[in-house]
């Protein structure tokens, strides 16, 4: 599960100085959407316009799929420019779930990987039974082979989880992974049997990190034994796609096909792609009229138009990438008797703002929320309950003076985002929607390290945004952001829905979870707890030689490359 | 001259003893390693498992004495982010920021001297005024825009030089004019204004007396004379080409510590950002003191006070 | 034996004109200069500041601000070259060499960072291609040694900050003297100094011309200074020599006015220089001459003829000429 706050404050500053620039340059104002830039394309077939199969569907859920033995050998190669890949880790024991995703998706896996829809797919295990809270087994895929074409053990996924857990320092998701689990063992060599210190209700999603929802990176014990940590570390011998052959500090990530894949349908088509890292918008959209690179990621509304006289030039997208919602932050104080605890007042700030016009006018991309943190593809999620809502002044302004909240004042906090634009900008329009319905709002504006810092300690009062990527599994942003002291929560003291929590918290069935999930929203919504924002979308540039390229639903990252093809 | 040398140095590890607590503190301030590090839906207990696992559970000064017996034994702790030793991480992108800004501090001065030089020997002429227009402009334009133009002009639509990273002569060539670009244009002025006083003095005058040519009246006699503020001025510049490289670097997408400078501040990798900041002001701050030498040389009458 | 190089004067300047160009107006700072120098002989120039004195020597090695200045006529023949016809390369192998000037303020004149050998092995390289190390040594050496520095041996190592004010001077003349030329123009070569040092100056530069039998030319405002040195003097007013006389001569009978009235400022010499100032007026801004004579205004014996035309320079004695109308009438 991709972590909000790594995601954040990494495009931090890019974001800043191309807002800079393209306000100075005279674009516009919305340069800030930089940083959309890493969003992406995946389950919008008809936008991205690609031609190869949706292999990436079938490959997921089932092993080998006949059609795919015409198939060609990877050939060719592709540059892929970047924002950034953060820590450029290719090992795959310090993977921080945050920007070097890029690399993990395409590289390394577990039992399962993200599949297309963005929800669990099988990968080195093709199947999993939880027969009691606390132990998990999973049958492993016969066949499955390493880079290099040796054969994955039962034994190379139990090393991987020493190693992985092991790290000094930990990458954090690690730390977690090793006080839940207590032992993993190999009964047979086609089984591994992973046995909780506590109960595991959601399937060991909740242990995962980016790219491998269940379990662990698996990597060769027998390579690594061979070749020891430091080479490891930039050429490491794992299952994915892609494997790493390059790794060149600040400057790219080289992958190469991996012939040996399991399943043939996810063989890549192209052979050779760079991951370079280019943290400049205006020099990546360059390099994609130059055709240095062929697919640049980070679009943002200004630049997309700059790109439009360029025939060869295709703009591609993926939808609701990321969600930006505001909380009433009062509610984290039991004690207090603010006017936030009373619904109407809730409400009427709900209703004031106009989402339609914020992504007509100031953001330029996206589609209006329903006021919940939840995302269109992620389990639970109930397009017929959780409706978008109309603006309504009138409405808004007789509850506010029902709530005695007329000439009420609260700070609103803001700061800039790597995963949501504008949010400052968008905080402005806010104040402004607000004041007609006369509650004043004071922009306190701060550096994001500090205010999610700040966040986390539940020490800000009044109103704030909060932002989050893509995140496919509801009952885990249930348990993760609603629950009572979860780090991004303002949910803290309602009860029916800390009831729903522990109920969820509890339950072992995917489809009651999914029904809990959805209670558990339609508290949320109903209570308008939280202020909704529009869903946004990440764009990506193909340049000419690009054919087709699918992409995962939701995710805001480089993803999917082995469905890149190329123009003959 | 000996007692010159030594009090600068002096002064210089007095300086870098500060930068070392204020960088320390300044990292500390806003903001929590631990919080932006963990995953976001991580319990409250795990949060403090990973505080715990990364030391920041500690009292302050005994984190930082921890800190200075480390740097003092080379070990500058590892990064939280990278997970690997900060110096390391630090070590394999600073030579190239390095790169870039001794090539930028070259085509600077070399650019900035000569360019003054010929302004104040043409002073009032016509080569003076382009000299002027374009110094002004140096200063007015931002080295960002400057660098987006290049790129626009010689990658994107004549197809010479590549659009950024690092391979190859012909890729240095963009980040190290926009790098050098508005102290190019600092130098030119500071240059000429120094080399046109220089050449109204009586010992520039005497000189041509003697009859020595031109060139040798302008290079000997007159230039090393107006050389000490250009020198100052190009010292207070070295900083520039280190930290302008952060958006230099980050245009050309140049593998230096520019980005990671940002990266290690906002996720506050407080090694790593200790260790760059500690380093880097280290580098700069004996820099300086060289260039003092280097004065000294320049002019005796410092060298023997 | 009565070659016509021995007969023929050193330097013989011909109605020379120079003007400066500024932006109110062309000013004639040199207005029809002439005079004739010998070797063995000294000439003095006299004037206050802004007569054309200095401007007059600089025209003669013609090392007058590029831009502003122009020699609008006249001739310079030195050897019977006119030096305003060569080249720039020919006439920067004379400066230094044939023609040295020694400069006003010795604090200022000796570049700070350099070294007096550094700088004194310069001419001798440039015009004599001097290049061996000990011979350049043994030259600068013996050109301190002559100018009565002692111990050259150590200053020659030295940088100029750490030598006083008339040890500078004495740098400055040394290393005019040392390519041995045939002229030197010392401009106000004591002003800026103490008055005893003066005086050892002074005695320095006579002892020079005398031993190498240079001809030299003394820019002074000083009329004491003339007198302990100098065979001739010329009187510079408003860019023109207004009185030319040998040196008794001008003492025993001034004839221009304002002659007599540097005559009567001449301070004692422990006095202060500032007592030249005392003439009456001030010196008339050479942008903005009218056709009389220009020392009219502070004349007290001008008339209406003084007014209306310039006086002729009229022979007034053996080698003594005067430009005015009171002294020819």
């Amino acid at each position: 599960m991709s972590s909000e706050a790594n995601y954040w404050e990494r495009f931090q500053e890019q974001r800043i100085r191309r807002r800079i620039f393209l306000r100075s340059a005279g674009v516009t104002a919305v340069g800030g959407a930089a940083v959309a830039l890493v969003g992406c394309g995946g389950g919008d077939s008809s936008s991205s316009g690609t031609q190869a199969p949706s292999t990436a569907k079938s490959g997921a859920t089932t092993a080998a799929s006949a059609t795919t033995a015409t198939r060609a050998k990877p050939a060719g190669n592709a540059n892929v420019s970047v924002a950034t890949l953060q820590e450029q880790s290719t090992s795959p024991f310090f993977q921080t779930g945050g920007l070097s995703t890029p690399i993990f998706l395409h590289a390394f896996e577990g039992f399962y990987r993200i599949g297309a829809d963005g929800r669990p797919a099988p990968a080195l295990a093709t199947a999993f039974e939880q027969a009691d809270a606390q132990t998990i087994t999973f049958k492993l895929r016969q066949g499955a082979k390493f880079w290099d074409g040796s054969p994955v053990t039962a034994d190379d996924i139990k090393w991987s989880f020493d190693a992985y857990t092991s790290q000094n320092p930990p990458a954090a998701p690690s730390v977690v992974l090793k006080k839940a689990v207590d032992s993993v063992t190999a009964p047979d060599p086609a089984t591994i049997v992973v046995k909780f210190t506590r109960p595991i209700p959601f399937q060991m999603e909740e242990l995962g990190v980016t790219g491998v929802p269940r379990g662990w990176p698996v990597a060769s014990r027998a390579y690594y034994e061979k070749v020891g940590a430091d080479t490891f570390k930039q050429t490491p011998m794992c299952t994915g796609p892609y494997q790493v052959t390059k790794n060149s500090v600040g400057q790219f990530v080289e992958l190469q096909a991996n012939e040996n894949y399991y399943d043939p349908a996810r063989i890549p088509h192209v052979k050779t792609i760079r991951l370079n890292i280019v943290p400049e918008q205006q020099t990546r959209l360059a390099q994609i009229k130059t055709g240095e690179a062929d697919v640049i990621e980070g679009i943002v509304g200004p630049a997309a138009d700059s790109l439009k006289n360029e025939s060869s030039v295709k703009i591609v997208k993926t939808a609701n990438t990321a969600l930006l919602t505001v909380r009433f932050f009062d509610l984290w104080d039991a004690n207090t008797n603010s006017v936030q605890k009373d619904p109407r007042f809730r409400e009427a700030l709900n209703i004031a703002v106009n989402q339609d016009q914020v992504a007509k006018s100031l953001l330029k991309m996206g589609n209006p929320s329903p006021g919940v943190l939840i995302f269109p593809n992620s389990s639970g999620f109930d397009a017929g309950t959780l409706k978008p809502r109309a603006q309504d002044v009138a409405r808004a302004k007789s509850l506010i003076s029902q709530a005695g909240a007329t000439g009420s004042n609260f700070t609103l906090g803001a700061y800039t985002s790597s995963s949501y634009p504008l949010i400052p900008e968008i905080m402005q329009a806010y104040s402004g929607f607000w004041k007609e319905i006369g509650v004043n709002t004071k922009i306190e504006t701060k550096e994001s390290g500090t205010y999610f810092t700040e966040f986390q300690a539940k020490t800000p009062r009044g109103l704030g945004p909060i932002s989050f990527p893509n995140f496919s599994s509801g009952a885990l942003l249930l348990v993760g952001y609603y629950k009572t002291g979860a780090a991004y929560s303002t949910t803290d003291y309602i009860p029916d829905l800390q009831d729903v929590i522990t109920k969820l918290s509890a339950e072992f069935d995917p489809n009651k979870q999914n029904e809990l999930v959805k209670q558990g929203l339609k508290i949320v919504y109903d209570g308008f707890y939280m202020i909704p924002s529009p869903f946004v979308d990440s764009l990506w540039a193909t340049g000419s030689k690009i054919k087709g390229w699918d992409r995962i639903a939701g995710v805001p990252y480089v993803n999917g490359l082995e469905t890149l093809t190329l123009s003959s | 001259m000996l007692a010159y040398v030594a009090s600068r140095l002096g002064q210089a590890a007095i300086t870098i003893l500060g930068i070392s607590v204020i960088v320390f503190a300044l990292a500390r301030l806003s903001g929590d390693a631990g919080a932006l590090l963990v995953p976001p839906e991580a319990t409250p207990q795990e949060r403090q498992d990973i505080r715990d696992a990364l030391g920041l559970d500690r009292p302050l000064p005994v984190q930082y004495g921890i800190f200075l017996k480390g740097v003092v034994t080379g070990d500058f702790g590892k990064s939280f982010r990278f997970g690997e030793p900060a110096l390391e991480v630090f070590a394999k992108r600073f030579p190239n920021t390095l790169q870039l800004a001794a090539v930028a501090a070259v085509v600077a001065l070399l650019g900035g001297v000569s360019v003054g030089v010929l302004g104040a020997t043409h002073a009032g002429g016509m080569p003076d005024r382009v000299i002027t227009i374009i110094a002004l402009l140096g200063q007015a334009v931002p080295s960002f825009l400057i660098a987006i133009f290049l790129m626009l002009i010689f990658s994107v639509n004549l197809g010479w030089l590549p659009t950024s990273g690092k391979h190859g002569t012909l890729t240095y060539i963009m980040p190290a004019v926009s790098l050098a670009w508005y102290s190019m244009a600092a130098l030119a002025r500071m240059t000429r204004s120094s080399m046109l006083d220089v050449m109204e003095t009586d010992y520039v005058r005497l000189a041509r007396l003697k009859g020595l040519p031109e060139s040798r009246v302008i290079w000997k006699h007159a230039f090393r004379n107006a050389l000490i503020p250009i020198l100052t001025l190009f010292s207070l510049q070295l900083i520039f080409f280190v930290s302008g490289s952060v958006i230099i670097e980050n245009i050309f997408a140049w593998p230096g510590i520019g980005q990671l400078t940002v990266q290690a501040i906002f996720s506050r990798d407080y090694p790593l950002v200790q260790t760059i900041v500690l380093v880097t002001s280290s580098f700069l701050v004996l820099l300086n003191v060289g260039v003092d030498l280097l004065y000294a040389f320049i002019d005796p009458r410092i060298r023997l006070t | 034996m009565a070659s016509e190089a021995n007969t023929s004067p050193l330097l013989e300047v011909r109605d020379l004109h120079t003007h400066f160009v500024t932006r109110s107006g062309t000013a004639r700072a040199v207005d029809g200069v002439s005079f004739t120098l010998n070797r063995g002989q000294t000439l003095g120039i006299v004037g206050e500041s802004g007569s054309g004195k200095s401007v007059t020597c600089m025209s003669i090695v013609r090392l007058l601000p590029k831009t502003a200045s122009r020699i609008a006529g006249g001739q310079v023949l030195f050897k019977g070259r006119d030096l305003l016809t060569l080249s720039e390369d020919e006439i920067r192998a004379i400066r230094g060499a044939e023609i040295s000037v020694v400069t006003q303020d010795p604090m200022t004149s000796l570049n700070p960072v350099y070294t007096i050998g550094n700088q004194m092995e310069e001419p001798l390289r440039y015009h004599q291609h001097v290049r061996s190390g000990n011979q350049l040594h043994e030259r600068v050496v013996g050109a301190l040694r002559q100018v009565g520095i002692p111990v050259p041996e150590r200053r020659v190592r030295d940088y100029p900050h750490q030598l006083s004010g008339g040890q500078r001077q004495r740098v400055v003349t040394a290393m005019a003297i040392e390519c041995h030329p045939s002229l030197l123009i010392a401009d106000e070569p004591t002003t800026a100094l103490d008055v005893t040092v003066q005086l050892q100056i002074l005695r320095v530069l006579k002892e020079v011309q005398q031993n190498l039998d240079l001809g030299m030319i003394l820019v002074t405002h000083d009329l004491s200074v003339v007198a302990r040195i100098c065979d001739d003097v010329a009187v510079m007013y408003a860019g023109r020599i207004v009185e030319h006389a040998p040196i008794t001569e001008i003492f025993d009978r001034p004839r221009h006015p304002y002659t007599q009235a540097l005559m009567l400022a001449v301070p004692k010499l422990n006095a202060s220089r500032e007592r030249l100032n005392t003439i009456p007026g001030q010196p008339p801004d050479v942008r903005r001459l009218g056709s009389g004579c220009p020392f009219v205004p502070r004349c007290p014996k001008a008339t209406e003829r003084c007014r209306e035309e310039y006086p002729p320079t009229t022979t007034v004695g053996e080698s003594h000429t005067v430009a005015c109308w009171e002294a020819t009438s």
